[in-house]
């Protein structure tokens, strides 16, 4: 009877310590708010990098920047001319051969629909995840303003809310981006 | 202190006709005369909105609720009796506004907010910086004299705002709304709005445009001008422990201005050159400041909310080199070396990320497109000795 009693008591408690330490959806909804701003940014040293008017230090700025963003050994995917996803690459390589794109005179790059974030979920890691989509429109030209090359490219970031540091309260999540993924591609006319 | 005595022994006559014992009787008199006291401190609204017009009524009346809305709040805050006096609809004139003049209860504990919103003009050779209005019976009077017509009334305090000009754009959808900051419960501010409302005294008289200039407004977002001012005073109340009337007035034309550019940046061309101005005298004694346990920033605030958003202004500064320079010539009259800066989505007191100086200035300048407007939270910020900010709370807007 005494372990039927303890038996109850303990898994009884058990949700309800699990129920504690969850951060409340109210505070996972600015953090997710947080993460919009955030892609937002990302996308925006896309195109500062990109850039081929922009100076040698904004373009340094933007990458440290983008780096800021992401944990470290994060990999970014592309896609290629045929339009079939490549094998991930270093996010920095990425940024690196970005910036000194030569085969073309200039490059475009914007988005072509609202980025989304998904809400926060708690895995078993006891860090919140969620996944950012966001809408990249990429066109090279050459030296007549012809388009080269160009695509629409539909693209997946996998966020993480981690905890646990002890400077932190316990509802504060540091913010990071993983891997980037290609989720669709479509070419644009001008190849 | 002679009519209050006799006003009591008159009560007191009639209680001891209702034979009530004379000590009780002098109790409740008592009581009542002291109820009648501290109702003596009212918050005047006069709020003057031509909503009838066909071109601006729309706007008008957006303008007329959010002030009424605002200003209860604020006397409700303050403990001050809210008594509203809305002239608009039919009776928007000169004959309603001389009527309520004739008979408004005012007295010198008292405080007077005007609110005038519709047309304005002015006339070649007018000496006078502030506008004539445009009320349906009366094309003569100034905003001027409707403020000295208030001022007449002998209030503690008397604010009079012209929202007004001689014609409005052509209507049309905003491309975004400014978001009014929110997150602050007005009735937990007193300090502020204490120093705004209670401790100064005099007339303070605004108005949104000068000689020649155009006030801007759409019909579901109300004045240019009214909004700016509104959103500035709700964010002194939440944030500023510095407020004074100035540098709210100060921080309502940088949010115009900033609001224009932003808002014409496709069209500019079309941007409308709105310079607000105003007066303030205080009544002989300048408002003590509130007692601050922090050490007194040797920086101004003012200055510092101006600083970051030139850094996040690609309209009025395109290049990313004239924002660099203007963040590496100034960073250093704000901030240590070391300071920090956190940014919060809606409650200051709960930040979301804190980021290194050098990191979120270098972010502002790369994302001036993105952020629109940087509001500093100074009463959760924190001072290094030497006043400079150490910790900066802020909201970027987006």
């Amino acid at each position: 009877m005494r372990t039927v009693l303890l038996l109850i008591v303990f898994f009884g408690y058990m949700p309800f310590a699990k129920g504690q330490n969850d951060i409340s959806q109210e505070r996972l909804e600015e953090f997710r708010k947080l993460t919009e701003h955030r892609v937002a940014d990302f996308q925006q040293y896309l195109s500062i990098i990109a850039d081929k008017k922009a100076s040698p230090e904004q373009k340094k700025e933007a990458i440290d920047l983008t780096m800021d963003l992401f944990i470290e050994g994060a990999k970014m995917q592309v896609s290629g001319r045929d339009g079939k996803p490549r094998p991930p690459q270093p996010i920095r390589g990425y940024l690196n051969r970005l910036s000194g794109l030569d085969k073309y005179t200039k490059i475009e790059i914007t988005s072509y629909a609202v980025a989304a974030v998904s809400k926060f979920e708690k895995g078993p890691d006891g860090d919140y995840h969620a996944t950012a989509t966001y809408f990249q429109q990429f066109k090279g030209f050459d030296s007549n303003g012809k388009l080269l090359y160009g695509s629409q490219d539909r693209k997946d970031i996998a966020v993480s809310g981690k905890t646990g540091n002890k400077d932190m309260k316990k509802d504060d999540l540091k913010i990071f981006f993983g891997d980037i993924v290609v989720r669709e591609t479509i070419p644009l006319n001008g190849q | 202190m002679g009519a209050y005595i006799t006003h009591l022994n008159q009560i007191q006559k009639m209680f001891k006709q209702v034979i009530i014992k004379p000590f009780f009787c002098k109790v409740v008199v008592l009581l009542l005369a002291c109820s009648q006291a501290s109702l003596g401190q009212t918050f005047h609204a006069l709020l003057i909105a031509d909503t009838r017009d066909t071109k601006i009524g729309t706007s008008c009346e957006t303008d007329l609720i959010a002030m009424n809305s605002k200003m209860g709040e604020v006397a409700k805050a303050i403990g001050y009796i809210y008594h509203p006096i809305i002239i608009s609809e039919q009776n928007f004139g000169r004959a309603a506004i001389d009527s309520v003049l004739s008979t408004l209860p005012c007295t010198p504990k008292d405080i007077l907010f005007c609110m005038y919103a519709g047309h304005g003009y002015t006339v070649n050779g007018r000496p006078n910086i502030f506008p004539l209005l445009l009320l349906k019976d009366n094309n003569g009077w100034g905003l001027d004299d409707l403020h000295l017509a208030l001022k007449n009334k002998h209030p503690r305090l008397c604010i009079t705002l012209g929202d007004c000009c001689s014609q409005l754009f052509p209507e049309k959808i905003p491309p975004s709304m400014r978001c009014i900051f929110r997150g602050i419960d007005v009735s937990k501010d007193i300090d502020i709005l204490s120093k705004l409302f209670i401790q100064t005294n005099g007339d303070v008289i605004i108005c949104s445009t000068q000689s020649g200039e155009l006030a801007g407004s759409w019909p579901t977002y109300g004045g240019f001008y009214t909004r700016s001012w509104l959103e500035a005073l709700d964010f002194a109340i939440g944030s500023n422990t510095q407020v004074t009337w100035e540098n709210l007035l100060l921080d309502s034309k940088l949010r115009l201005n900033t609001f224009i550019n932003m808002t014409f940046m496709l069209s500019p061309h079309e941007k409308p050159r709105q310079t607000p101005h105003w007066r303030i005298n205080y009544g002989g004694i300048a408002p003590s400041p509130t007692p601050d346990p922090q050490p007194k920033p040797l920086v101004s605030f003012v200055d510092l909310n101006d600083f970051l958003n030139q850094l996040a202004d690609e309209n009025q500064y395109p290049l990313y080199e004239t924002r660099a320079a203007i963040r590496e010539s100034k960073r250093n009259i704000f901030f240590v070396p070391e300071a920090e800066i956190q940014i919060f989505i809606n409650n200051p007191e709960k930040p979301v990320e804190t980021q290194s100086l050098t990191r979120f200035l270098s972010r502002l300048v790369n994302n001036a497109q993105q952020v629109k407007q940087v509001n500093v939270i100074e009463r959760h910020s924190i001072s290094a000795d030497n006043g400079k900010y150490q910790v900066l709370t802020v909201q970027e807007v987006r």
